[in-house]
């Protein structure tokens, strides 16, 4: 893994989210996974920009959905993490535990 | 009430910055989310807040990935949005370089756009803004109409409102509401509390829900079940403290127990006030076939799904037909729909298009200020733009430099002009007369922003377009060649005197509407209303029928009240009426004049009706001959009668009416009674409406429940408000007295209306002439600073000052006579409209016509002597060796 696959914390939340989402990930599900986990405003537009990037970079992909069945019925864009999406997060998250490996981190924090 | 949809405005900027891949996908998780918000119990209001706040947070990052694509040019997004920030970065910084010409231009436009966006938001709240009901244009009044008797809108019987009630096929609910006031007791002092008596169906009806308890039970109008009432919002603030346990609690009013059921929302709103809320309940005796005749009841329904406006008026005009068949009263009367939103903003439409009028015309103005600001820069910045030009700058990207920067300049004006409107929307409302429909409830809201938006926006396009025609008017090699020179350009300058006439013709409209507005309000103020309001304090009481039950009960109550108030300290006398002139209550019955039927020449005669203590024509100084009322003219006595002059002008043109009788109608039935005297003719109804027949009789021969007192204080004496209430407290301390006020109140707030539109015109006229005072001033010292060199020249070669100084006032002359002479001929057309509120003032009046042109003459002088002057003091010397 090169150092340019980096990942920025919100492009974290977001392929978290759709991990935990499974096949359930599109605009309005993510901002709320997001959202009511992390107690912060989150701005759809802000999810698209970033899904739009990750995308870019390969990490996710996206595919639309057929309309509902139902009089004004729409169709959704859903959301999967890819193999390398899979990898990079695996990876970011590897850089953070072997930063905090030998540390009791919280303990260490409180005691400042 | 607040549509339950994402605000429009919102979904209008998202659609404008998202990317379009996404776009779709967007608005559609948006308006999800803004469904599931609304699903899990959030009120419209939150969600509409958190769309906003999701739109606004989404505009960073959306721009940053795609630049606004609306702006569609070539080049790649990243560029176009690099190169629109440079641009605007750009814009700026030239503004914030030249403050002699930021400064004012800004300034003039906030205080257009302000005043604009201020009454907007007025009209706005008025006249735009759907009636806080469900379903607001399936509301309607309902009114019986009589073409033959000329009462084309007259209010409903009883038994004529039940019989639509019991017609269920038009509408889903026929309601009726009257004002009506209760005695509340049970806190420290016994008070006076405003009631609306409505038929339970009321808030179905409007579709409003209480915030606490239920509404009034279906069966709330049966004599019995009418003893409950449903508080305003503010009602249970005051006396239950938003105490919730006041539902079933128990108010005592009128000296009966009726039940709390519900409470009303705060927001909740209906074109008369009122405290409480309590069932109207008919009685037999109110649904004889006698009331047929007494028509009352403001009818208010609702049009059921599906049934055409013209269907509910041809299923009425059957319904009328019917009912005329069965009923005499009902005969020859048919009904009459109309929209509630009609009905309750007719009377505003006008006025309020009025101002929007006017204050278009500042910002017109203003414009016209700000264009030739903007054409003494371009003319600044020529050589530099020529300069580009030659570098290769296209035609187009002069154009978009010149939008941006203008667009910004009129952004910024708009901004600061909202903070205007923010800040003055609250006093202009409250100097505004009372009754204006909802006007409390005026504010900036998204509309009035999104107007002011684009006021800003056409203003900016506006100034372009000028600068434009003007640049591409100018000869680009000439400019580039003759450096340095003075010589002005035609075109633009053409422009500009274009411009000043403009502006000169509409301050001269605005002013005249003023001058006329201003005119009449003097006329009216010097009318003689026929009473001294000098030093009388008024004030009303009624008498609960619990405990006032027989006439007599009454009458004596009356006189104890006018003879203990009399002996007052700092009071000099006291008297009793049914009716105060200008207070807009009236009574009017029928009279007939004995032996003389041919008289009313076989029609019902009508007077208006007033039953007055003794010593009211003194206490108000009405002027009389005869004898007035005395205290000896009780019901034991004579009947007698008092009538105004212009009675006696009309029935005894030539002989003395003293001695003779009429039989007037009132509580009691006909009496016959005896002329004692005649007083001089009173404005009762106001100071613009000629005197009426009005006849009077001793209260104590007809006493009412309620009566308005006059107490004449000849010292300015602030205790006399609380001796009043004491003294009353001696003779019944149960008794609420009502506000005690000056009666120079009266006649001010009759005319409060009339003096609030003459206040806003006459502003904005102002405004409107400094503004075109400025502009001349502006306009006339460029033209003197480019043509020193000539002067200096003329001079050289002998003029001698004056004759500059004619030559210079002579060229603003012409402007402004030609300005005038416009102005003049438009405000001819447009002051017929005034019309309506102009007392004894003709709308074309020559005196108002003359004076306003002179004074407009005389400023534009004023602005171009200080140049003339300057322009007069060239050295020639000077003037040429500059060159």
């Amino acid at each position: 893994m090169s150092k340019g696959n980096y990942l920025g914390e919100f492009e974290q939340m977001v392929l978290l989210a759709l991990l935990r989402l499974k096949d359930n990930a599109y605009g309005v599900t993510v901002r709320r996974e997001i959202q009511s986990r992390t107690d912060r405003q989150v701005a759809i537009g802000a999810v698209y920009a970033c899904l739009e990037r990750l995308e870019r970079k390969k990490y996710v992909t996206s595919s639309v959905s057929e309309p509902e069945p139902v009089p004004g019925g729409r169709s959704k864009k859903y959301f999967t993490l890819t193999r390398s999406g899979a990898d990079t997060l695996k990876h970011t998250r590897d850089m953070m535990r072997r930063l905090t490996e030998g540390v009791a981190v919280d303990a260490e924090l409180d005691a400042i | 009430m607040i549509e339950r949809k994402p605000p429009l405005l919102a979904r209008l900027l998202l659609h404008l910055v998202t990317p379009k891949r996404d776009r779709q996908f967007i608005i559609r998780d948006l308006a999800e989310e803004f469904d599931i918000l609304i699903a899990e119990g959030g009120s419209t209001r939150e969600a509409r807040r958190w769309y906003w706040h999701q739109v606004l947070g989404s505009v960073p990052s959306s721009l940053k990935r795609s630049g606004p694509h609306m702006l569609g040019n070539s080049g790649s997004r990243v560029t176009r949005v690099t190169s629109l920030i440079q641009d605007i970065k750009y814009a700026a910084r030239r503004l914030r370089t030249r403050p002699r010409f930021t400064i004012p231009a800004v300034l003039t436009l906030a205080l257009g756009i302000g005043a604009n966006t201020a009454i907007f938001s007025v009209a706005n709240t008025v006249l735009l803004r759907p009636l806080p009901y469900q379903q607001p244009d399936r509301l309607f009044t309902v009114w019986e109409s009589n073409r033959e008797l000329a009462r084309l809108q007259s209010a409903v019987s009883p038994p004529t409102l039940v019989d639509l009630q019991r017609d269920n096929r038009i509408f889903n609910h026929v309601i009726a509401a009257t004002q009506n006031s209760f005695e509340l007791t049970g806190g420290p002092h016994p008070q006076q509390v405003s009631a609306m008596m409505a038929s339970p169906g009321v808030f179905s009806l409007l579709g409003v829900g209480m915030i606490e308890g239920v509404s009034f039970p279906a069966d709330a109008d049966e004599p019995g079940n009418d003893r409950v009432v449903v508080l305003s919002y503010s009602f249970w603030q005051r006396w239950f403290g938003e105490d919730r346990s006041a539902v079933g609690a128990t108010l005592d009013l009128d000296g009966n127990n009726y039940r709390v059921i519900g409470v009303l929302p705060e927001s909740f709103w209906f074109p008369q006030s009122a405290d409480l809320w309590a069932p109207l309940a008919f009685g037999p005796s109110d649904l004889t076939e006698g009331m047929r005749g007494a028509r009352y009841l403001q009818a208010y329904a609702r049009l059921r799904q599906g049934v055409s406006i013209e269907q509910a008026r041809s299923e009425l005009a059957v319904l009328a037909e019917q009912l005329g068949a069965v009923h005499s009263n009902n005969a020859g009367w048919t009904f009459e729909l109309k929209p509630l939103y009609e009905h309750l903003t007719e009377e505003y439409r006008r006025p309020l298009l009025l101002l929007l009028v006017a204050v278009g015309f500042v910002l017109c103005i203003a414009c016209a200020n700000v264009v030739n600001l903007v054409l003494v820069r371009a003319a600044e910045g020529q050589r530099e733009t020529l300069v580009r030009t030659a570098l290769g700058a296209t035609r187009w990207r002069l154009l978009w430099e010149s939008l941006v920067e203008n667009v910004m300049l009129a952004l910024v004006g708009g901004s600061l002009g909202a903070v205007v409107a923010f800040w003055t929307v609250a006093p202009l409302t409250r100097l505004a007369p009372e009754g204006i429909p909802r006007l409390n409830e005026v504010a900036v809201d998204g509309r009035v922003i999104a107007f002011c938006l684009i006021a800003s926006l056409i203003v900016g396009l506006v100034l372009t377009m000028v600068a434009t025609v003007h640049r591409s008017s100018a000869d680009t090699q000439g400019a580039l060649r003759v450096s340095g020179t003075r010589t002005g350009d035609r075109s633009t300058h053409r422009v500009r005197q274009t411009l000043i006439v403009a502006e000169v013709a509409l301050s001269l409209v605005l002013l005249i509407g003023a001058g006329l507005m201003l005119k009449s309000h003097a006329r009216l103020s010097s009318v003689d209303p026929g009473f001294l309001s000098d030093g009388l304090l008024t004030t009303s009481l009624s008498l609960p029928r619990t405990r006032y039950a027989t006439s007599d009960d009454r009458a004596t109550f009356y006189s104890q009240i006018v003879e203990s108030f009399g002996t007052l300290d700092g009071i000099e006398s006291v008297a009793a009426t049914t009716n105060l002139p200008m207070a807009g209550s009236t009574m009017r019955f029928g009279f007939s004049i004995d032996d003389r039927p041919e008289a009313s020449g076989g029609q019902q005669l009508r007077a208006e009706y007033h039953a007055t203590s003794h010593g009211y024509f003194r206490t108000m100084g009405i002027a009389l001959r005869g004898r007035s009322f005395q205290p000896s003219d009780n019901s034991g006595a004579v009947p007698v009668v008092i009538i105004n002059e212009a009675m006696a002008r009309r029935f005894w043109p030539d002989s003395d009416p003293l001695g003779e009788r009429i039989t007037v109608v009132s509580q009691g039935g006909r009496v016959s009674r005896e002329i004692v005297g005649v007083i001089a003719d009173i404005r009762h109804a106001g100071l613009a409406s000629e005197p009426r027949l009005e006849v009077y009789v001793p209260l104590a021969q007809d006493p009412w429940p309620f009566v308005d007192l006059v107490i004449a204080t000849p010292r300015n004496d602030a205790g006399v408000a609380t001796r009043l209430r004491d003294q009353l407290a001696i003779l019944d301390p149960s008794l609420p007295l009502n506000t005690v006020q000056p009666m120079d109140r009266l006649i001010a707030e009759w005319l409060a209306p009339l003096q609030f539109q003459m206040v806003l015109i006459a502003t904005f006229a102002s405004v409107a002439l400094l503004m075109a005072l400025l502009g001349m001033y502006g306009v006339i010292s460029y033209v003197v600073s480019r043509r020193t060199k000539e002067i200096g020249i003329r001079m050289a070669l002998g003029a001698d000052k004056g004759d500059v100084f004619r030559g210079v006032v002579g060229q603003a002359a012409i402007l402004a006579v030609t300005g005038i002479l416009i102005g003049s001929a438009a405000a001819l057309m447009l002051t017929h409209s005034l019309t309506a509120y102009l007392y004894e003032v003709s709308p074309t009046d020559p005196v108002t016509f003359a004076t306003i042109a002179l004074l407009v003459l005389a400023v534009s002088a004023a602005a171009c002597f200080v140049p003339a002057g300057r322009a007069a003091a060239v050295d020639p010397v000077e003037a040429l060796r500059e060159e």
